[in-house]
């Protein structure tokens, strides 16, 4: 039952976040500020061996927002603010992490929409942040907090409400580049979120997201250090409590399952994240 | 004149320096003096997926302190960081910190791959059979070397 039932967690989250085709409308604004926090003993190497490691550790303090600039269009970014990673037997090594910014377009509007974004993601990340180890002088593990490399994600995505539901489904693909003239393989990721709306202040999300990569790698080393052709099942359930018309509180549990993909690259642990969530209208 | 006075005193200081260290050369104690003699050699098995090859060996220099030497074929994978090196009593490592780690002797760290000399600070007996790349952060072996 312990590898039926994981909760995941890699060095570079995936978007924590769904993907839905509602744009918002000139003027409209979300903001959401959540904090995550994982220990994991589990990981799963790209040759999808499972590894019983040291404990790793990883604090993120994300921030992520929409405004709706209007002519269907809407900018998004996602930034971590800080990420803290350490293993028990190292120093903890802190850092900014890759921004991504986000232009949202609605191909159809009404009942079933659809929207296409492009989101470039910038190496603002530490890349070379060194942990030492703690007992054993001049030792260490790269643990960054972005991956070094610009890489360009593409989604399109369809919602559709009725009644006290909501549903979206989205696929992305993730152009990525080089690291040090290291070619990392592309990435997808397919996903679907069901939303319930039981009281007028409360949302439950149920989402689920594959992602997978493409070929070969030709360069192991980009594999645990960079976060090359990570390749998950995740399956998340959110609330979402609406305090105030404006203020907001969420909550978060991940959880993995072990197919239809099998686990790459990725630490298996619990993960829970907390948020407070902002919105309105300029 | 003050600042001449003291502009002059701070480069005799900074000669003198200079010409002392110059004459202070310090012997690298990781470096066998003289000729490294093997007695043992072993390839490294390649483990968890990791570049681990090379070989091993163990022996004395001239003056009969114990050395590992990693040969110029040697590598891993050191993307992921520093990699620590053991002789061990076996391949696999068993810490035992509590009694001192008896099958355990620390040689150093590794950061590179290629020809590379560790002094064995304490010398082994030959039941010290395996050379041991462990990465000590993840508590992961990256590959060992059984010697014969």
């Amino acid at each position: 039952m312990r590898n039926l039932i994981l909760t995941l967690a890699v060095l570079f989250p995936a978007l924590v976040w769904g993907q839905s085709g509602w744009v918002k409308s000139k003027g409209e604004f979300f903001v959401k500020t959540d904090a995550f926090l994982f220990l994991a003993k589990n990981y799963y190497t790209p040759l999808e061996t499972q590894l019983t490691t040291s404990q790793f550790q990883q604090f993120t303090l994300h921030v992520y927002g929409e405004y709706g600039l209007g002519h269907r269009l809407a900018i998004q970014g996602y930034f971590p603010l800080l990420r803290v990673n350490r293993f028990e037997t190292t120093k903890a090594v802190a850092g900014i992490g890759d921004l991504r910014v986000e232009l949202k377009y609605a191909l159809i509007e009404g009942k079933f929409p659809v929207a296409i974004s492009i989101a470039p993601e910038f190496p603002t990340g530490r890349a070379n942040a060194f942990a030492e180890n703690k007992s054993i002088p001049n030792d260490g593990i790269y643990l960054p907090t972005g991956d070094g490399e610009f890489n360009v994600w593409t989604t399109l995505a369809a919602s559709h409400g009725f009644g006290k539901y909501y549903v979206s489904a989205y696929t992305s693909y993730d152009l990525r580049t080089s690291y040090k003239g290291q070619a990392f393989r592309q990435l997808y990721q397919v996903g679907a979120e069901l939303g319930y709306h039981p009281t007028s202040k409360l949302w439950l999300q149920l989402k689920y997201r594959v992602q997978g990569s493409f070929g070969e790698s030709k360069y192991p080393d980009l594999g645990f250090v960079r976060g090359d052709a990570t390749q998950f099942n995740g399956l998340n359930i959110g609330a979402w409590y609406e305090a105030t018309e404006h203020i907001g509180f969420s909550a978060e549990i991940g959880s993995g399952i072990p197919f239809p993909l099998a686990l790459r690259n990725i630490y298996g642990a619990p993960f829970y994240g907390l948020g407070v969530t902002w919105k309105g209208k300029r | 004149m003050k600042n001449f006075l003291f502009s002059s005193f701070l480069l005799l200081a900074l000669a003198a320096m200079v010409i002392s260290c110059k004459d202070d050369v310090i012997a690298d104690p990781n470096q066998p003096t003289g000729t490294f003699t093997s007695q043992r050699t072993g390839t490294f098995v390649a483990q968890n997926g990791t570049a681990s090859a090379g070989t091993a060996q163990i022996g004395t220099d001239e003056n009969g302190d114990q050395f590992v030497k990693l040969g110029s074929d040697f590598t891993s994978t050191f993307a992921t960081g520093t990699l620590t090196i053991y002789l061990s009593k076996g391949a696999t490592y068993m810490a035992d910190p509590g009694n001192g780690n008896p099958t355990l002797r620390l040689l150093g760290v590794v950061r590179a791959g290629g020809e590379q000399y560790f002094k064995v600070t304490t010398p082994v007996t030959s039941d010290f059979n395996y050379v041991i790349l462990w990465c000590g952060s993840a508590s992961i072996p990256f590959g060992n070397a059984p010697l014969n």
